[in-house]
């Protein structure tokens, strides 16, 4: 064993210990004139999988390595970021295990004034000693063995009744007994993938002591990552003039992208505009303005819409609403539909108060309502599962009593199930709340604010629950970030998992972007069996565009992925027409549209998922196309091309030709000062892709470019916008 | 709009239970005004925590109670909390500036029942002293600012009260106050009855009994 560090030596004498001691800063002169990292790793554990305390005194339920960070100097070193310390594990014994977590681990945050962070394996199974290396600035600061118990002694990942048979001594109390049993029995369900803890980044500069609902302070309502999870939309409160308004504003979520707040919406000036959705065709936003309206708005610059004005979705205040209407809107993962909170209206017995959820069309046209209307219960803060088939909410029924509970409905309205609530009485007579739900992006873990309501013992924060669960009790949801307690009672996070599942938002008086202690999440890396070859999927693409032929009816599809660590990965598609079919297994999109899609455009969802939660989506927007060889084979038509790509796009710019087998088809691009970028030519019936790159494989930078296509006399001209 | 003025003595005398005279016996009369239910044609009530409340127009300075309706049936588990504010009246409309808070509290939880419309009455205990008569405005916030549909109060929707009309605060999500008015229903009323104290009598001359029965003999 080796002893790099003078704490490490002196403290432990490279030999195992058996309680959490103090780290002890050593002093400059004790330290080694090379070395100055300080660093000490909980051991004795009693783990949970779930990250959950297990409340065994004196024995730790995570692994936590503490670390004093100073240069040769000694002075401390403040600000280093979580990636340059990381903590590497293995097994030594036994079959304990560090769940999800088979890479690198990151320090929690940047070291502080001090120079100190921690490091945090948060998930643990089975039992026996891991060996921990600790790495800091890319030197090697050397190994502790931890010796770990947990109650899930299968190491499965899950605890259950049977894990009771091989209990060990949990509560470390010298012999094996009904009490360890008991404290498995006691946390039942319990599941590495409600573990949630990593890294906290604060992404936002607003005001915390202001008074509330002042300029620069955080707005109401809720919070939501764009598709490609490098910003987060929330709101927060402008000045004007003498006034303030609830405005939507967007942030990146990594420090490497930069810390400014940008705000997305303006008019109307005293406007309040509150809860965005970010579409996960990237580049459309929806809120809820003044409570009464639902709006989607286009986002400029690297989000790529050229229309950036306002449009109202749908929009009702009835009679009795007062102040209330069309609110809490939610996009559906393909893009195409919006569920909100719609008010009721009072005036019984017709109607009788309350919200209940409808659904409409992203575009606008009649909502269709999903939740009871003929009660004064109240639905809110809807989500959709990752599939789109079950919305989730939260609800106040006064018939049930006074507390916030989570529900589900179908995504096609019906019948509504309670997935949670909390105990109903209590010696504090105050009541527990659960409220904002959401899927995570395998719709494997539901994450929500539970916790008291009242104003003077506020401490709702992020719960984790398994939504497969039958029946799940308070007992069944795991707390996580519990030191985030925010003023006053509905003091609601938002937490919400990003796109790849690897970052947890939180909400409070600032914006979080927590780095989960995860693997990383697996990749799609292309498209192959397009009409126009293989179709790379970039890292940061929310929406691949093609063609389906109906003339072939051969048309397949197979998408690829990969995983850093090689974890096996899942595949799914959803939202597909009935004439399309999916193969996971060969990862294949086949199907003959009939002569009726001709010219429809479906937005269908590929998710590719890992044991850990990791994922990895896009929307794949297919274009059942019009033109064909039959067309061509009667002769009786004349040359056609068609532009097929979006508009902008991230992707390639794709020209269709439909013309006699010898004519020769062009596609032409230029940029703004008229300079030809690439010209592209093709013969007969052929689609031109032109891939962003100009003469020489140099790839160009997002802008405004000019194309003209043209074949025969026939010519068409445009602008295309490039988005990266 | 109904005003009401009364001498207290002779109404406790006459007409009136004992316990509403107890309740009134420190006031040398008292003052009812506001907009009659007989005008309420709906009700409503926001969500979010959000305070709904009227401008009125003070008649007098010694506010002892503020009641308003709900209709039979309403139940409601949620207290209400009244809050008293002032008005500026250099805008249009007139603006309730939460801001300078004149009356927080109290807060009353009223279940109800199906039998009748349902009162909510403030008692304000101490009474609220006003600066002067004129206008103010009156709003009535969910308890701990529950974010759901806590109760509908009745209302007036064609704007026959004429001295105000009423304002929606914004929402009160992530802390719990009396923000800012943010919606103002100009054709649309709160159903309220404030309760005015005047604790001294009308003045008169000075006069000896003796003069006064010479005087009416």
């Amino acid at each position: 064993m080796q002893c790099r560090n003078l704490l490490h030596s002196a403290l432990i004498g490279c030999a195992a210990i058996t309680l959490i001691a103090p780290l002890v800063r050593a002093t400059c002169s004790d330290a080694p004139s090379n070395e100055n990292v300080l660093w000490y790793a909980s051991t004795n554990l009693t783990g949970c999988p779930a990250g959950e305390t297990t409340g065994v005194a004196s024995h730790a339920s995570r692994v936590r390595i503490a670390i004093d960070y100073s240069d040769m100097d000694c002075n401390y070193n403040a600000g280093v970021p979580p990636e340059s310390i990381y903590v590497t594990w293995q097994n030594r014994s036994g079959n304990v295990t560090v769940n999800d977590k088979t890479t690198n681990t990151y320090a929690d945050d940047s070291t502080d004034a001090s120079g100190h962070t921690n490091v945090t394996l948060p998930s643990l199974s089975g039992n026996g000693t891991i060996r921990v290396w600790v790495t800091v600035s890319g030197a090697d600061q050397g190994f502790q063995d931890v010796v770990i118990r947990t109650l899930d002694t299968d190491a499965n990942g899950r605890i259950t009744a049977s894990d009771t048979t091989s209990a060990t001594d949990v509560n470390w109390s010298g012999s094996v007994t009904s009490t360890d049993k008991n404290m498995i029995l006691a946390h039942v369900d319990h599941w590495r993938r409600n573990a949630l803890h990593g890294t906290l980044v604060r992404r936002t500069s607003l005001c915390d002591t202001c008074p509330d609902h002042h300029p620069n302070t955080k707005g109401e309502g809720a919070l939501s990552w764009s598709p490609s999870q490098r910003y987060i939309a929330y709101t927060a409160f402008v000045g004007y003039a003498s006034d303030t308004a609830c405005k939507v504003f967007v942030v990146p979520s990594a420090p490497t992208d930069g810390n400014l707040m940008r705000q997305i919406t303006n008019a109307p000036t005293t406007g309040h505009d509150y809860d965005p959705s970010w579409s996960p065709l990237n580049g459309v936003i929806v809120f809820d303005r003044a409570d009464t309206m639902l709006i989607s708005k286009g986002l400029f610059g690297n989000f790529g819409s050229v229309d950036t004005t306002d449009h109202i979705i749908s929009h009702s205040n009835k009679t009795g609403c007062n102040d209330g209407g069309d609110n809490w809107p939610a996009v559906s993962p393909d893009g195409q539909w919006v569920v909100f909170s719609r008010c009721k209206g009072y005036a019984p017995p017709t109607l009788p108060g309350g919200w209940a959820l409808w659904k409409v069309p992203i575009a606008g046209g009649l909502p269709t309502v999903l939740t009871d209307t003929t009660t004064s219960s109240t639905d809110k803060y809807a989500q959709w599962s990752a599939n789109g088939q079950t919305i989730v909410f939260q609800r106040n029924d006064p018939g049930l009593g006074n507390q916030w509970r989570l529900f589900k409905v179908a995504a096609t309205g019906g019948s509504t199930t309670q997935i949670f609530v909390g105990p109903t009485s209590y010696a504090d007579s105050v009541l527990r709340d659960a409220v904002q739900p959401s899927y995570s992006p395998d719709d494997s873990i539901l994450t929500f604010e539970y916790g008291n309501r009242h104003p003077s013992l506020g401490s709702q924060f992020t719960h984790t629950l398994n939504p497969l669960l039958s029946s799940p009790d308070s007992t069944k949801i795991i707390p996580n970030y519990a030191s985030f307690l925010l003023r006053g009672e509905e003091a609601v996070m938002t937490p919400r998992l990003s796109a790849d599942g690897t970052r947890l938002a939180l909400n409070t008086s600032q914006i979080w972007a927590g780095r989960r202690n995860m693997n990383l999440p697996p990749a799609f890396t292309s498209i192959t069996g397009t009409p126009t070859g293989t179709l790379t999927v970039s890292d940061t693409a929310s929406v691949v565009s093609s063609d389906w032929d109906t003339y072939d009816t051969k048309t397949e599809y197979v998408v690829n992925a990969s995983d850093p660590e090689s974890n096996t990965i899942t595949y799914n598609a959803f939202f597909r027409p009935a004439w399309m079919n999916w193969d996971a297994g060969t990862r294949t999109l086949s199907g003959t549209p009939g002569s009726g899609n001709i010219g429809k455009v479906y937005y269908v969802k590929l998710l590719a998922t890992t044991a850990s939660g990791g994922s990895d989506s896009f929307i794949f927007k297919i274009t059942v196309a019009t033109t064909g060889p039959m067309m061509i084979d009667r002769g009786a038509l004349a040359p056609t091309l068609q532009v097929i790509s979006d508009n902008p796009t991230q992707g390639p710019l794709l020209v269709r030709f439909a013309a006699p087998p010898n004519m020769v088809t062009r596609l032409i691009v230029f940029d703004v000062a008229g300079r030809r970028v690439a010209s592209l030519e093709g013969k007969g019936i052929s689609t031109l892709r032109w891939d962003g790159r100009a003469r020489g494989s140099k790839r160009i930078g997002p802008g405004i470019y000019m194309y003209r296509a043209e074949v025969a006399n026939v010519r068409k001209s445009g602008k295309v916008v490039i988005v990266r | 709009m109904r005003v009401v003025g009364i001498a207290v003595g002779l109404m406790c005398a006459m007409y009136v239970p004992s316990a509403v005279c107890e309740e009134l016996s420190q006031c040398a009369s008292v003052t009812i005004a506001g907009h009659d239910t007989s005008f309420s044609n709906g009700a409503g009530g926001p969500s979010e925590g959000k305070g709904l409340g009227q401008i009125f127009y003070a008649v007098d300075t010694v506010i002892t109670k503020i009641t308003v309706w709900r209709p039979p049936g309403n139940l409601s588990a949620i207290g209400a909390h009244l809050f008293v504010v002032g008005v500026d009246t250099m805008r249009t409309p007139m603006y309730p500036v939460t801001q300078g808070v004149l009356q927080d509290g109290p807060t009353i939880r009223v279940y109800g029942d199906s039998t009748g419309r349902i009162a909510m009455p403030f008692v304000l205990e101490p009474p609220l002293i006003l600066p002067q008569r004129g206008y103010y405005a009156f709003f009535i916030q969910p308890e701990n600012c529950f974010q759901g549909f806590a109760y509908a109060i009745y209302q007036d929707m064609e704007n026959h009260y004429p001295f105000g009309s009423l304002w929606v605060t914004e929402r009160a999500f992530t802390s719990c106050g009396l923000f800012r008015a943010n919606y103002n229903a100009p054709d649309t009323d709160l159903i309220f009855e404030i309760e005015y104290c005047r604790d001294t009598s009308t003045a008169v001359g000075q006069s000896t009994w003796g003069r006064v029965k010479v005087l009416y003999r």
